[in-house]
């Protein structure tokens, strides 16, 4: 039986330091305090793909001042099996040439989500994470989504994800940027 | 410095820019979080028979690690003088974190690289996932020290719905000195959080030294003294 794509567990997994598939170790030397972020996602070569994105938020004590920072690592698995294809540390990439990995870019909670408590932030990414479910399962031809499905995965990520990131997340995959976050 | 550590200070070397640290005491914004509400191992308030580990003993090795991301370093520096009688200055001890390639200023330390430094200072130790409280408890009652991944942020703002961040996972280390069932229906960790100015045998729930715990997938380093 198949088994459903479930991207929380696709992006736990990515923490656990002793998951090796072949020579490739997930978590691959990321300092301690690099989380996961909403993944991109597409199809390539009849391969669909997700990229796994890895930044820090610091959290300064001060409400709606916690330091967002760039992101600094991606991992890039196939779907459906979750296999690692890839691991890059951005600061290696000219295409970020010009981002100071050092310095915050922004800060949480952004304006979109201004006084939205932890439980309900939290709710928000659920719904996220059931909505990239769908659009995975339908990319792998094992389901069905439409317009409308896009369209609320872009109005909630649009909320979601801090602004600050978005110019680096149009830098990681432009297809996605302009489906989803344009 | 030899041609490695200048490499890796050289590909992270933006620049730094970091937030002030809030002030070690009679901050309003440091007890405004839940870090100066905490408590403080006091072993005369404690029964011992109902106390693994001697945190007392290990408080002794505690040190704040200020606006720095060298929790793991500090974590096992504690853990590598208190078993073999070594006095370490951490500026030697960075050094050979960085030069090895196990830490950076700029990024910190990997969950993978968290016991290199017992290595190097040749204690006995072992890394792994997936551990229990009762794995703690057995390694403390048995002499054995004990170094953790945790998501801080449960710890130390745990309590304010307003501060959070996305995501889960670990972002921090810290040793674990005790488990305290002096008050069976409150029991407590001891920790010696290097980022905590006040973290100096810092007393925290159980349930919630779990949940943080729980973001690492229960990771855990312990050391003894070689036989």
């Amino acid at each position: 039986m198949e088994r459903k794509i479930n991207i929380k567990d696709l992006l736990d997994a990515t923490r656990k330091w002793n998951t090796r598939i072949g020579d490739f170790t997930l978590g691959c030397q990321m300092p301690l305090q690099y989380r996961a972020g909403m993944p991109v996602f597409g199809k390539r070569n009849r391969r669909v793909y997700l990229i796994i994105p890895f930044n820090y938020c610091k959290i300064t004590g001060v409400v709606d001042q916690t330091e967002v920072y760039p992101i600094r690592y991606t991992i890039t698995l196939t779907l459906p099996d979750g296999r690692p294809v890839a691991y890059e540390d951005l600061s290696m990439n000219t295409a970020f040439g010009k981002q100071d990995f050092a310095k915050a870019v922004g800060y949480f909670r952004h304006d979109s989500i201004k006084n939205m408590k932890a439980a309900e932030y939290k709710a928000l990414e659920a719904e996220i994470y059931d909505l990239y479910n769908q659009l995975l399962e339908d990319l792998l031809d094992r389901g069905e989504t439409d317009a409308a499905d896009e369209k609320k995965l872009s109005k909630l990520l649009g909320r979601y994800l801090p602004p600050a990131l978005k110019p680096q997340y149009r830098l990681l995959d432009s297809d996605f940027y302009f489906t989803y976050l344009d | 410095m030899n041609d490695r550590y200048e490499f890796w200070e050289s590909v992270s070397d933006t620049g730094i820019e970091t937030s002030d640290f809030p002030d070690t005491e009679g901050s309003d914004h440091l007890n405004a979080t839940i870090m100066g509400q905490l408590e403080n191992f006091d072993a005369s308030e404690s029964d011992p028979e109902y106390v693994s580990g001697d945190p007392g003993a290990s408080m002794e090795y505690w040190e704040f690690q200020g606006n720095t991301n060298r929790c793991s370093v500090y974590s096992q520096k504690f853990m590598i003088e208190e078993l073999t009688g070594q006095e370490i200055d951490i500026k030697d001890i960075v050094a050979v974190a960085a030069e090895n390639g196990w830490y950076s200023e700029r990024g910190g330390t990997s969950l993978e690289n968290m016991n290199k430094l017992l290595e190097y200072y040749g204690v006995a130790n072992e890394i792994s996932q997936g551990n229990t409280i009762e794995d703690i408890r057995q390694c403390l009652e048995h002499g054995g020290l004990v170094e953790v991944a945790i998501d801080s942020d449960e710890i130390w703002y745990g309590e304010n719905d307003d501060i959070f961040v996305p995501g889960d996972g670990p972002n921090h280390a810290v040793e674990v000195t005790g488990i305290d069932r002096s008050d069976p229906d409150n029991p407590v960790v001891i920790l010696n959080d290097s980022g905590n100015p006040r973290g100096c045998g810092v007393e925290i729930p159980l349930d919630t030294f779990l949940d943080a715990w729980e973001d690492s997938e229960y990771q855990m380093v312990t050391a003894w003294k070689k036989a």
